[in-house]
């Protein structure tokens, strides 16, 4: 069992405890890991088989061009490969028991936060549909916050766990809040002088 | 021939550095937010993110390896 008291992340509230978070489902990345292992496999069998090529001579211009753009080309597919992975660690989704932040951040590019807050939620949907996602256990989760778009939670990894956490949370806030308030209102009544006129009662409160 | 040198170390010299401000990026969010992995978050249940980083580093020290041999024996055919 993890111990999520340790987690921590930047902006959080004092009293603010996490509960779990998460990344996209590994099929996001899916795209990016099959062109990586087509460009590898073309680049590999290209400097294995390089001695049986008839190639002009290095000094012809277009060809030394053409090795410098074959050269750059490669540069550019190793490095956006390996950044669309870190930025899939970057990119995460925290439950808290006060709201859902959602991370949506990029090495160089962006760096967009966006944040529900529990008391917010009206109603959770998950979505998973076809035989994919039921094999691979991915879905979404679909947030109603009064508002006529739906929030959507894309890829969501486990969604039985992260649907049932949400709604656990949120159903605590519930209660928590409305503990609160009934708790609020008896101490304002109890606070009142009992000897007051009706009038300066309600100025007080 | 000595300018497709110079051209083949600045895309090196470019890429090292793309990878070292990218790495730092990394670092960084890594230090403000603190998150404790388990099998359900890392990549495929198994890749922590110095994995990642680990062969990010080895693939770009190997493509400049093989971009300068390349260049090497190119030019002495």
């Amino acid at each position: 069992m993890i111990d999520t008291s340790l987690f921590h992340f930047r902006g959080q509230m004092e009293n603010e405890v996490v509960k779990d978070f998460y990344r996209l489902h590994w099929i996001a990345l899916m795209p990016h890991f099959f062109s990586f292992i087509i460009f590898l496999a073309f680049i590999i069998t290209l400097t294995v088989n390089l001695q049986y090529f008839i190639s002009p001579p290095f000094s012809v211009i277009i060809f030394e061009v053409l090795v410098i753009l074959a050269m750059i080309g490669s540069g550019v597919m190793i490095h956006n490969f390996f950044m669309k992975i870190l930025e899939y660690f970057m990119n995460v989704v925290i439950i808290t028991n006060i709201r859902v932040i959602i991370i949506k951040k990029s090495l160089f590019m962006h760096d967009n936060k966006e944040t529900i807050y529990m008391k917010e939620i009206q109603d959770l949907q998950k979505h998973q549909t076809g035989i994919v996602k039921n094999l691979l256990h991915y879905g979404k989760i679909l947030i109603n916050v009064g508002v006529p778009e739906l929030t959507v939670l894309q890829r969501v990894p486990n969604p039985d766990y992260h649907f049932r956490l949400l709604s656990e949370v949120r159903s605590q806030k519930e209660e928590f809040s409305n503990d609160e308030r009934q708790h609020q209102d008896l101490n304002k009544e109890a606070e009142l002088p009992m000897n007051l006129p009706l009038a300066e009662k309600t100025k007080i409160e | 021939m000595n300018l497709v040198w110079g051209i083949v170390i600045a895309i090196h010299v470019v890429s090292f550095t793309v990878m070292a401000a990218g790495l730092m990026r990394t670092f960084a969010f890594r230090k403000r937010n603190l998150f404790i992995e388990s099998k359900y978050t890392l990549l495929f249940g198994i890749m922590k993110i110095e994995h990642v980083v680990v062969t990010y580093v080895g693939f770009t020290v190997i493509y400049a390896i093989i971009s300068f041999l390349m260049v090497y024996y190119l030019s002495t055919l």
